[in-house]
């Protein structure tokens, strides 16, 4: 098998070392070699009454051998599932009387790996489907009150129902659109009457954002239109929807906006055009990462569509009692705690006082827009004395919500300013805010990357194989090192955390499957802890899924926040790959090729991609060097800077399968896999440099022969000799290599500059040592200095071009002065560069090369 | 002796000043003579004044009689007169008397000061001498980085930095204290020295004299503050004079803030726009040509002015028939056509109104019926009626939605405006126009709005050019029709706007915030309070000022609650007279002031009067445009044939005759589509909507693009094209507008499956396309060439296709 490498630098790689798991003979292969994550594009039905067994579609790609139908919270159950083809996936779904109403998390596991993130939503009412042609009024599709419809805008479509109504009576209609989490679907409703005079239209709103709520009663009966469309006459096959038509209450806000996990609350609820109502409900004992709960209020037996939002904490809760528009009249509330106020008018300000301890840290946070308030919350956090100077403020840090971190300047109490941006007020602009003392934390999250995919989100691990996920450590007022704890993780696999340390943004996990792992999904859970003795519980993971994107620049529209990590064992990969431990370290402005070795199961001959998923500080890699088919072995370079902390890491390389030939002709699809096949975790040692350098500027003219002198900075010890070298060197100037033993302190490079070579500064010329230590060379790059390369002089050339023609030329102003320097230059230093003796002559083959013929103007003259 | 001091020339009384002017010694009868100034005030002892006099013919013509008046002083002891200068001898007040061919007019001469010598001032005296001299235009030192070493501000908007430049630079070579003459400044100007200007005066001059006594008083700057210039009248205010090398003496007066005013004649830049009928001379003497109206402009500091100027042939037999129903548009523009010696052609008939009133006031051509209907209404006021109709259909409201979008620029623009934000602000403006929205609440609506650009449609103004310079410049240009951009850099030359004007008006808009709101294609627009606009001579802060009016208190409020107050003022002279001239275009093919939004002093309306007559009708109307665009319509000058007669032909400004102009881009189209029976299909519009109806500015299509649509990047009226072109006649030529429309409308296969005779199927699509039926000839031509074809459909579609391609087609006339 051949050898290949990055570099000049060939590896001796040990062919006999372990690996941890099966041999690739025991692989058993799909008839593809490669695996790609599965994709859905749509899900038709989106959803579906609670209680109904419907058969759903799902298209996307990658979906041929589609095994498992993946709902997280495992309330709907899956009779079946089939893949029609490789985009096509149907399945039938058995969803319990009882289910919970609104969005339920959906993946398709295939046998090669897991999709991206969708939702399916559960509703109460009956769902019929749209008929098409339905664009006009006069051909609207009739339907009943309480239906759901389901539906799609296609490109400048609009879509028309009408239902019959009796004098006085209400109808509210509701849109699922965007909130379906499929395509960036902006939709508009309207309600129009038998003469076409629009009676009520909506477009965005503040519980639902983009889609459309809207409730009127009409006055005399007849029939009513429901018109859709998209808001500004877009639409295409994406943009799927479900309109629910009803009596049901559309109220946007409850009063109070929260309550304790588990109490009864009366709520008044608010914005519902015909008028507030009070019901009681009893909270959930728990709410999501993000404690808010979504509560579907009743009236007249009908309930609502549109859930709204509702904070669920254990915080103590005050409310507002106005008068408190000016400082003194602040309202009192005590922290840790929560206070739930409202901006009744146009201009309203309201002030809040909280007692605290000077030096502490607060973190004030408001909710507003997130309970489906309209308001647009601005916070300041003043000195609780005579000036009310302003300590900090803040606007729009979560949305149009507010979050401030306040350390208190004085004992006592400080105050906080709440107002809305733009001044309105009403009866539904209520808001929260809520203080609590920052504590030491740290929530775990794979970072999203590319902006329009979920890429690397979830795991899949292959049986009998290995993979690797990278999360970040985002640390709040804790800044050592931390260790995980993995729970819940899928029968056959093990996830082991390399060290995140202190001073590094995060770390990477391994999660290694048993080749007799069960293909399946399962949803772990990790919590962090401090990694020294008191075991801290510091946080877990907050995994944030962006859903939904849109212009402008694909905006992130829809996120979602979950605390589990789906991991899912899939069938073996075509490779493994394998990690030589380094015997030399990684020094500072140091350069190591990581010793690589990929196993190829039989019948795949594919490419390699090769990536340094998990780079520790100061170290870097090439983002990605692919591995020919032919190849097996590979140097990987990485890099140190100068100021790498010099420590051990373990780092670990992946590796993914390309298309191999035979796949190329089944298409491009084919070709993509975007596993992660990890190798076995090795130490790297980053360590002080061996030895140090400083290379002088130098110049000479084209045609010359010359020297560049270069200096040893910090003293090596190492036995033996190193080779050093000139690199960055511009095209037609050659240097030659020069031995170095670990006494010298000086060298020069012999130069000859061809007579074509650039003329001008060359600034990035560096002199590479090679050291040798444990019989491999550890690598050093040594700072760049400069190289200047002048046009010969009229008659002191020793060009062979045609020096002739310019010396006829006229002489520029710096040619004259530099040839004034030169003539004085070569008075004063007649003599050779007589430094040169204290390089000891043996073994430097370089140096006795170097021509005692050297132009006056030696290297150090133009160092001086 | 300087040469300014020989102009103090003492002792000689009262003298008749008789040189020259015995043209016309055939004197025919005058009606009066007037005198300019109204009064002589000399208040120091180098003042001066210089006065001409105006005889009136019973005709309306003028002449300048100025040189042939006998002139004489009820005290002759306090003032003399030479060289047409009354100059200061002893404080006193007399009267001055002016007799011209048995006319006699009295004006007052005080005089005060008469021994008070002020010493020159760098700004009142020096200053002009540079602008009379052409030295600080764009051309020589005015340029932006000088000429030949030396830098003047252009138009001396710098003062400051200009005496610094001259003081400070080469001292002792660009002026010599010791020697006033020998420095450069006085050298180069007079041609002493090699110049690349050459010599722009003379050593003898009172220019050089201005400068020579600055230099050697010791070239001071302004000690204290200078009165500033409040304005500047140039006489007299205007005349109708003879052709064919008539002269005209003019005289400027500037007025200052402290009172005083100063004859600045020699001082003035003037200038004629229209060199072809008159000229005017460097040191304003005017000398007409060619029949024609001109208008001559003067410059002095900052001010420029002007006067018109009616030019007529001197044997010209000339009587205005007075016409019979005029409205008061008509007597307005009459008014001026007689002043021009122009007879208005007649009044089009009825099958022209149709289409010319149907085009411009929905933006269609009648159908069959609507002319069938109308032509036989045989009702005196079925125009009127007819005007009424249309303008309560929905398709006059998308057309002036249109307009205004224009105005606005309602289009989406990356990553400022989404689509959806322009569709939304597209729909609140229909809401406005189609509710008839008084236009002064709808501007002011506009130039207050803050909140969600979805929210608040109207903010998305504010987004779609977040610049404040460019804000304020598009906001003069849209509102004020005014073109302000000059003044950013310098003194506007051909204006009165200043870079104090510029920079005051601009600091009405540098508070506007903006965020994010949480959709992320929705911004906010609010007023945040804080930021100011900096004066880029002297870096300080500029406090916000209306254009030509005082600066408001703006504390403590959004700054553009007071500007959109004060813009829709019905005080405001610019406004509703600006909102008028932009619906007076629409109709009538060319505004008042041409283009409708580059109202300047240099380039006055050409009927002030109705101008005037029309902005003040908007504004006592309510600010309802539908009433002014009823007065318009139902004027004789609005439908007059666009045949013309001897006396008018040449008129393309006066409104003697209906202009020939090409039917706008989207109304072609539409147009096209509605005779062809075809469907347009825009994005984000259902199949067969109107190109009227496109709501955002960024959409493209081909048809339109040719055709000059706005793509309403720019404010500017200018963006929407209305020229013809050939790349345009290539396209309905051979493009797939009208030949593949005329196939799928299937028109002519349609009346041939109802097997009507070729004359009915010609006779039809000549009155489709032309609204009215073609003559004998045109019948039997045509009829000729349809019955020789070997394919009938296709030598009918042939000539379908000929009609539309005809100029009387594309044309509204």
């Amino acid at each position: 098998m051949r050898k290949w490498t990055l570099n000049n630098h060939s590896s001796a790689f040990n062919q006999k070392s372990g690996f941890l798991f099966l041999s690739l003979s025991l692989l058993l292969l799909s008839s593809s070699p490669l695996r790609a994550d599965p994709t859905i594009d749509r899900i038709i039905p989106p959803g579906a009454k609670q209680g109904s067994d419907v058969e759903i579609e799902l298209t996307g790609k990658f979906l041929e051998s589609a095994e498992e139908l993946v709902f997280e919270e495992g309330l709907i159950q899956v009779q079946h599932i089939d893949s029609v083809d490789g985009s096509r996936v149907k399945a039938r779904i058995s969803i319990p009387p009882d289910c919970r109403l609104g969005a339920h998390r959906l993946r398709v596991r295939t046998a090669r790996g897991l999709s991206e993130l969708r939702t399916f939503r559960v509703g109460a009412t009956q769902q019929v489907s749209e008929i098409e042609p339905n664009n006009e009024p006069s051909k609207a599709q009739n339907i009943e009150l309480e239906q759901t419809i389901s539906g799609v805008i296609t490109g400048e479509d609009v879509d028309c129902f009408v239902v019959h109504l009796l004098a006085s009576s209400r109808i509210a209609a509701v849109v699922d659109g965007i909130r379906l989490d499929q395509e960036m679907f902006d939709s508009h409703l309207e309600i129009i009457d038998s003469r076409g005079f629009v009676l009520g239209a909506n477009d965005d709103n503040s519980l639902l954002g983009q889609d459309p709520m809207l409730s009127i009663v009409v006055k005399e009966e007849g029939d009513y239109t429901i018109r859709l469309r998209e808001s500004a006459y877009g639409g295409n096959n994406g943009c799927v929807y479900l309109l629910h038509v009803g009596t049901f209450p559309i109220p946007i806000v409850a009063w109070p906006p929260c309550g304790m996990p588990g109490e009864e609350v009366k709520f008044e609820w608010l914005g519902d055009p015909a008028g507030s109502f009070q019901t009681r409900v009893i909270l959930p004992e728990s709410a999501g990462v993000e404690g808010i709960a979504e509560i579907r209020p009743e009236r007249d037996g009908k309930r609502s569509t549109a859930p709204v939002p509702v904070r669920i904490s254990s915080l103590a809760t005050v409310v507002e009692s106005e008068p408190n528009d000016v400082p003194d009249q602040a309202s009192h509330s005590s922290i840790p705690g929560a206070f739930i106020g409202r901006m009744d008018s146009k201009n309203d300000v309201d002030w809040l006082r909280f007692s605290a301890s000077k030096g502490t840290t607060w973190r004030v946070t408001a909710y507003g827009r997130r309970l489906g308030s309209p308001i647009d919350l601005v916070l300041n956090a003043h000195r609780d004395d005579k000036k009310r100077e302003k300590i900090t403020g803040s606007d729009d840090t979560d949305g149009p919500d507010s979050d401030m971190r306040v350390l208190v300047p004085d004992e006592g109490s400080f105050l906080v300013r709440i107002n809305d941006h733009q001044r309105r007020g009403g009866p539904e602009f209520i808001y929260r805010i809520e203080a609590q003392q920052v504590v030491p934390h740290v929530d775990l999250a794979i970072p999203e990357g590319r902006s329009n995919t979920q890429e690397r989100l979830v795991v899949t691990v292959p049986q009998g194989n290995r993979t690797v996920a990278v999360f970040n450590a985002n640390r709040t007022e804790y800044s050592d090192d931390v260790r995980l704890e993995w729970s819940d993780v899928p029968q056959g696999v093990l996830a082991t955390s390399l060290p995140f340390l202190a001073g590094s943004p995060g770390g990477a996990v391994l999660f290694e499957a048993s080749a007799d792992a069960p293909l399946g999904t399962g949803m772990a859970r990790v919590v962090v802890r401090s990694a020294h003795e008191t075991n801290e519980l510091l946080g877990g993971l907050r995994q944030s899924t962006s859903l939904v994107y849109g212009n402008p620049n694909q905006t992130q529209y829809r996120a979602t926040i979950s605390d589990r990590l789906p991991v899912a064992v899939v069938s073996p990969s075509p490779i493994t790959v394998h990690l030589k431990a380094p015997i030399i370290p990684l020094v500072r402005r140091g350069r190591f090729d990581l010793q690589v070795r990929i196993e190829r199961a039989e019948g795949f001959k594919g490419a390699v991609k090769l990536e340094f998923p998990w780079k520790p500080t100061g170290v870097s890699a090439l983002a990605g060097v692919e591995i020919p088919e032919d190849i097996s072995e590979i140097g990987y370079t990485i890099n140190a800077t100068a100021d790498a902390p010099v420590r051990d890491w373990q780092i670990v390389v992946a590796a993914t399968p390309k298309g191999a030939p035979a796949d190329k002709k089944k298409g491009k699809a084919l070709q993509q896999s975007d596993l992660w096949v990890a190798s076995q975790p090795v130490t790297l040692r980053v360590a002080e440099t061996l030895i140090e350098l400083t290379l002088e500027k130098s110049s000479a003219e084209v045609g010359q022969e010359t020297t560049i002198l270069c200096k040893v900075s910090k003293p090596g010890s190492f036995e033996g000799n190193a080779k050093c070298k000139l690199m960055g060197l511009p095209v037609h100037v050659d240097s030659q290599e020069v031995a170095l033993s670990a006494d010298v302190k000086e060298l020069i490079f012999p130069v000859v500059i061809g007579a074509d070579a650039a003329v001008g500064k060359h600034d990035n010329i560096f002199c590479q040592v090679l050291v040798p230590l444990n019989g491999e060379w550890v690598i050093h790059s040594m700072p760049a200095s400069q190289l200047r390369i002048d046009r010969p002089l009229s008659g002191q050339s020793q060009a062979t071009t045609s020096s002739d023609d310019k010396g006829s030329q006229k002489l520029s102003r710096r040619e004259k002065l530099r040839a004034a320097q030169a003539q004085s230059l070569s008075k004063a230093t007649t003599k050779t560069p007589e430094d040169s003796t204290a390089v000891p002559e043996d073994d430097t083959g370089g140096l006795k090369n170097n021509p005692n013929t050297a132009p006056p103007v030696s290297t150090k003259d133009s160092a001086k | 002796m300087h040469g300014w001091r020989q102009l103090f020339l003492q002792g000689i009384p009262v003298i008749a000043w008789l040189a020259g002017f015995t043209a016309y010694a055939e004197e025919q009868a005058f009606e009066r003579i007037e005198v300019f100034p109204s009064q002589i005030q000399l208040d120091f002892m180098r003042d001066q004044q210089s006065i001409v006099v105006i005889a009136h013919r019973p005709d309306g013509r003028t002449l300048d009689v100025t040189e042939t008046s006998t002139m004489s002083l009820t005290n002759p002891a306090i003032a003399t007169f030479h060289n047409g200068m009354f100059t200061p001898i002893a404080d006193g007040s007399c009267m001055l008397t002016i007799t011209y061919a048995g006319h006699c007019a009295d004006i007052p001469v005080t005089i005060s000061g008469a021994t008070l010598e002020p010493p020159i001032s760098f700004r009142t005296d020096v200053m002009p001498v540079f602008a009379r001299g052409g030295c600080n235009t764009g051309s020589c030192h005015g340029a932006a980085r000088g000429k030949d070493g030396f830098r003047l501000s252009l138009f001396g908007f710098d003062p400051a930095g200009d005496y610094q430049r001259i003081t400070r630079e080469f001292p002792g070579r660009r002026i010599d204290l010791g020697d006033p003459i020998g420095g450069l400044l006085v050298q180069k100007a007079v041609g002493g020295v090699p110049h690349t200007g050459g010599k722009r005066f003379a050593l003898e001059s009172a220019l050089a004299a201005t400068l020579v006594r600055w230099i050697s008083e010791g070239a001071p700057d302004d000690s204290a503050v200078v009165p500033q210039l409040v304005g500047l009248d140039l006489y007299p205010p205007e005349a109708i004079l003879d052709d064919s090398g008539t002269r005209q003496r003019l005289v400027a007066v500037a007025r200052f803030a402290d009172g005083t005013d100063r004859d600045v004649t020699d001082l003035c830049w003037y200038g004629s726009n229209n060199d072809s009928s008159a000229k005017v001379s460097p040191n304003g003497i005017v000398t007409t040509n060619n029949r024609g109206e001109a208008f001559i402009m003067a410059r002095y500091q900052t001010i420029t002015v002007g006067m018109p100027l009616v030019i007529i042939p001197k044997d010209l037999s000339f009587s205005f028939s007075e016409a019979i129903g005029n409205t008061w548009i008509d007597d307005l523009v009459d008014t001026k056509l007689k002043k021009l010696r122009i007879h208005p052609s007649s009044v089009c008939d009825d099958e022209t109104f149709l289409r010319r009133a149907t085009i411009d006031l929905v933006g269609m051509v009648p159908t069959l019926e609507q002319r069938d209907q109308f032509l036989a209404d045989a009702s005196e006021n079925k125009r009127s009626v007819l005007i009424d109709e249309l303008m309560t259909s929905k398709e006059f409201v998308e057309i002036w939605v249109m307009k205004w979008a224009e105005i606005l620029q309602i289009r989406s623009s990356n990553n400022q405006v989404s689509p959806k934000g322009a569709i939304l602000y597209h729909q609140w403006l229909d809401r406005r126009i189609a509710a008839n929205e008084p236009l002064d609440t709808m501007v002011r609506e506009l130039l207050v709005a803050s909140g969600g650009t979805f929210e608040n449609p109207p903010t998305n103004y504010f987004q779609l050019e977040r610049n404040t310079l460019k804000l304020s410049e598009n906001v003069a240009q849209a509102f004020l029709g005014m073109r302000i951009q000059c003044a950013q850099c310098h003194n506007h030359p051909f204006d009165r706007w200043t870079m104090d004007d510029y920079y005051g008006f601009a600091a009405f808009f540098p508070q506007i915030g903006r965020k994010r709101a949480a959709d992320p294609r929705e911004s906010i627009v609010f007023d945040s309070g804080s930021g100011e606009v900096k004066h880029p001579i002297g870096n300080a802060n500029v406090a916000p000022k209306f254009l030509g009016a005082e600066t408001p208190k703006v504390s403590d409020r959004d700054r553009r609650e007071s500007l959109a107050k004060w813009i829709t003022s019905p005080d405001n002279p610019f406004f509703s007279k600006h909102i008028a001239n932009l619906t007076w275009t629409h109709f009538l093919g060319r505004g008042i002031v041409h283009e409708p939004d580059d109202a300047r002093v240099s380039n006055p309306p050409s009927n002030d009067l109705l101008l005037e007559g029309l902005g003040k009708r908007l504004s006592d109307s309510g600010w309802d445009f539908r009433t002014l665009v009823r007065d318009i319509c139902n004027s004789k000058t609005y439908q007059r044939s666009s045949v013309s007669n001897e006396s008018n032909h040449l008129d393309t400004t006066h409104f003697s005759h209906a202009l020939i102009r090409r039917v706008r881009a989207e109304v072609l189209l539409d147009v096209v589509s509605s005779v062809t029976q075809t469907k347009n299909k825009f994005p984000g519009l259902p199949l067969g909507a109107h190109a009227v109806q496109v709501a955002d500015g960024k959409t493209t299509n081909y048809f339109l693009t040719t055709f000059g649509r706005a793509t309403r990047d720019d404010v500017c009226s200018c963006a929407v094209s209305m020229e013809p072109s050939l790349s345009q006649a290539l396209h309905l030529l051979n493009g797939d507008a009208v030949h593949d429309r005329i196939t799928q409308g299937k028109l002519i296969e349609q009346r041939m499956q109802e097997e009507q005779n070729n004359p009915d199927i010609i006779k039809e699509l000549f009155i489709r396309c032309f609204c009215r039926s073609p003559d004998e000839n045109e019948l039997t031509d045509t009829l000729a060439i349809v019955e020789s074809a070997p394919d009938r459909r296709q030598a009918l579609e042939d000539v379908f296709w000929a009609l539309i391609n005809s100029p009387e087609f594309i044309f509204n006339h």
